[in-house]
C-alpha cells in the first residue's frame, strides 16, 4: 500500500535522510520512534511533500512520484498528497474557524462538498472524538488536547488511505496526554486505517503498532514488532536509546525495571 | 494672560454669523464628493494593495521587482507632487484626464503602495503552521490564501487600514489644488468671498474631525468583531 524507496532528503549540504526503504501493509500501524534530530519528523514530513524530497520515490496506493534534480508537478505532488492527511505536533487549527467549521474545511473547500453533507459528516467526526458538544466552539476556547482532537478529526474527513501523525502528543498538558492517546488506539483498532506515528510515548507505541521503526542520524537502524524492538532490541544504537529512557524514568519515578 | 486674552478680537478668529450660512454650504457641497472618493480609492486602493503584496512576496522576480519600485515610488515622493505630476505631466504627453479622475488615480495608487506593505507584514504574521496544515488539507496557494492566510491577516492589518483609511480621508483635502469639489474647495470658495479664511477652515476642520471620530468608533466595532476568536 505504501512504498518508499532509496527515499533521500538534504537541506543544502545537511543530510537528514538517507535512502529509506519502508513498505507499509493496509491498516497497518508504524510507531517510529528515536532521539530528536533524528529525521522523523522529516521522514513523515516527505510522505506528504511538505517537504520535498531530494531523490527517491514514494508509491502510496496507486499514486507514485518520482523525485530526481527536477521538481515535480504540483499536481502530482496533490494527487499523492490527496492520500494522505497529517496531525501536527502544535494541532495547527485555524483560529478564525468553529471547530465544526475545521472539519468541514477540507471537505467543502477542496473536495467540494455541499455544506450540508460536509457538516453532517464533520459533526459525526466530532461525535467521533468525542467533541460533538463543542462544535462551535472557537480553538481558543478549547484545551489542548480538546484541540488535537478537532485536529485528528479534521484529518480523518479527508478519508486518507494513511494518516500521518507527527509527535501528536509532545505539546499537550501530561494530564491531556490521555485522550488523545484514546483516540488514536481507538482508531488503530478496527485494523482499517493505515498509520504512521511519530512518537516519544513508547509504552503506547509499545502498545498500538504493529511495526516499529528506530530511527537515528536519518537512517531506520532497527524494524520489526513492538515485542521485537521494545523487547530484544538486536542494535546497540536502539539498546542505548531505549536504556536512556528507562533510566530517565527509572530516576524520575524511583521505578527498578 | 488675562489681559492677552481681552484683547483678541474673537469675532475675527470666527465670525458666527458667517458660519451660519457657510458650515451648510460646504457640508451640503463637500462632503459628498469628499466621502464618496474617500470609500472608492480606499477600495481600489485595498484592491491594488493586495496584488501588490502578493507580487512582492512572490519567488519570481518579474512580479517581485515591479512590485518594490511602484512601493517605493508611492512611499518616497510625497502625495501632492505625485497628483500635480498626473494633473499637470499627463497633458504634455497627451493625456488629458478631468481632475476626478486624476484624484481616483492618484488616491488609489497611494491607497495601493501604503498599504500593501501592510498587508504583506501581516499575511507574513500568520505562522507557518497554517500554511502547512491547509497544504496538508491539499489546499491550493489561492485557497490557502483565501480560507485560511487573509481571514487572520485581515484582523492583523486592521488597525494599520483604518489609519490608512483616516490618512485617506484628510487626504483628499489636498485634491482641492487640482480643482476637485471636495470640502476644502468649497471653504475656499467661501473664505475667497468674505475673506474670512479662518472661520471656514475650522468649520472644515471640525467637519474633518466628527468624520474621524465616527470612523474611528467603526474600526473599534470590527476589531471586536474580528477579535472574538482571539485572547488578545
Amino acid at each position: 500500500m505504501i512504498e518508499i524507496k532509496n527515499l533521500r532528503k538534504s537541506f543544502g549540504k545537511l543530510d537528514v535522510l538517507h535512502d529509506i526503504d519502508l513498505t507499509v501493509e493496509q491498516g497497518e500501524v508504524i510507531a517510529i520512534i528515536g532521539p530528536s534530530g533524528s529525521g522523523k519528523s522529516t521522514f513523515l514530513r516527505c510522505l506528504n511533500s511538505l517537504e520535498t524530497p531530494t531523490a527517491g520515490s514514494i508509491k502510496i496506493g496507486a499514486h507514485t512520484l518520482k523525485f530526481n534534480d527536477k521538481k515535480p508537478k504540483e499536481r502530482e505532488i496533490r494527487s499523492l498528497r490527496s492520500q494522505t492527511a497529517m496531525v501536527f505536533q502544535s494541532f495547527n487549527l485555524f483560529p478564525h474557524l468553529t471547530a465544526l467549521e475545521n472539519v468541514m474545511e477540507g471537505l467543502v473547500t477542496v473536495q467540494r462538498i455541499s455544506r450540508e453533507t460536509a457538516s453532517t459528516q464533520a459533526k459525526g467526526l466530532l461525535e467521533k472524538v468525542g467533541l460533538a458538544q463543542k462544535q462551535d466552539a472557537f480553538p481558543i476556547q478549547l484545551s489542548g488536547g480538546q484541540q488535537q482532537r478537532v485536529a485528528i478529526a479534521r484529518a480523518l474527513a479527508m478519508n486518507p488511505s494513511v494518516l500521518l501523525l507527527d509527535e501528536p502528543t509532545s505539546a499537550l498538558d501530561p494530564e491531556l496526554v490521555g485522550g488523545v492517546l484514546a483516540i488514536i488506539r481507538e482508531l488503530s483498532k478496527d485494523k482499517t486505517q493505515t498509520m504512521m506515528i511519530v512518537t516519544h510515548e513508547m509504552n503506547f507505541a509499545r502498545e498500538v503498532a504493529d511495526r516499529v521503526i528506530f530511527m537515528d542520524e536519518g537512517k531506520i537502524i532497527e524494524m520489526g514488532t513492538s515485542d521485537e524492538v521494545f523487547g530484544h532490541p538486536t542494535h546497540a544504537r536502539t539498546k542505548q536509546f531505549l536504556d536512556q529512557l528507562y533510566v530517565g524514568i527509572e530516576k524520575n519515578l524511583g521505578w527498578g525495571l | 494672560m488675562m489681559n492677552l486674552l481681552s484683547t483678541i478680537q474673537w469675532e475675527q478668529l470666527f465670525d458666527w454669523q458667517l458660519a451660519k450660512e457657510a458650515a451648510p454650504y460646504i457640508l451640503k457641497n463637500g462632503l459628498w464628493n469628499t466621502m464618496w472618493i474617500s470609500v472608492v480609492t480606499m477600495t481600489l486602493g485595498l484592491l491594488v494593495a493586495l496584488v501588490v503584496a502578493i507580487a512582492r512576496m512572490s519567488p519570481y522576480r518579474l512580479l517581485r521587482y515591479p512590485a518594490r519600485v511602484y512601493i517605493s515610488i508611492i512611499r518616497g515622493t510625497p502625495l501632492l507632487v505625485q497628483l500635480f505630476i498626473l494633473y499637470f505631466g499627463l497633458p504634455v504627453i497627451g493625456i488629458t484626464l478631468e481632475p476626478i479622475t486624476v484624484a481616483i488615480i492618484g488616491l488609489t495608487a497611494s491607497v495601493g503602495g501604503y498599504a500593501s506593505e501592510t498587508i504583506r507584514g501581516a499575511i507574513l504574521s500568520i505562522p507557518r503552521g497554517q500554511w502547512e496544515a491547509a497544504t496538508s488539507l491539499n489546499m491550493s496557494y489561492r485557497q490557502t490564501m483565501r480560507r485560511v492566510i487573509l481571514p487572520q491577516a485581515t484582523r492583523v492589518a486592521l488597525p494599520s487600514l483604518m489609519n490608512s483609511f483616516l490618512s485617506l480621508v484628510k487626504d483628499t483635502s489636498l485634491l482641492t489644488v487640482i480643482t476637485v469639489p471636495e470640502m476644502l474647495y468649497y471653504a475656499k470658495i467661501v473664505g475667497g468671498r468674505s475673506y474670512d479664511y479662518m472661520t471656514v477652515y475650522l468649520i472644515v476642520a471640525l467637519y474633518y474631525w466628527v468624520i474621524c471620530t465616527v470612523l474611528n468608533a467603526l474600526q473599534e466595532r470590527l476589531e471586536k468583531h474580528y477579535n472574538r476568536f482571539t485572547n488578545t
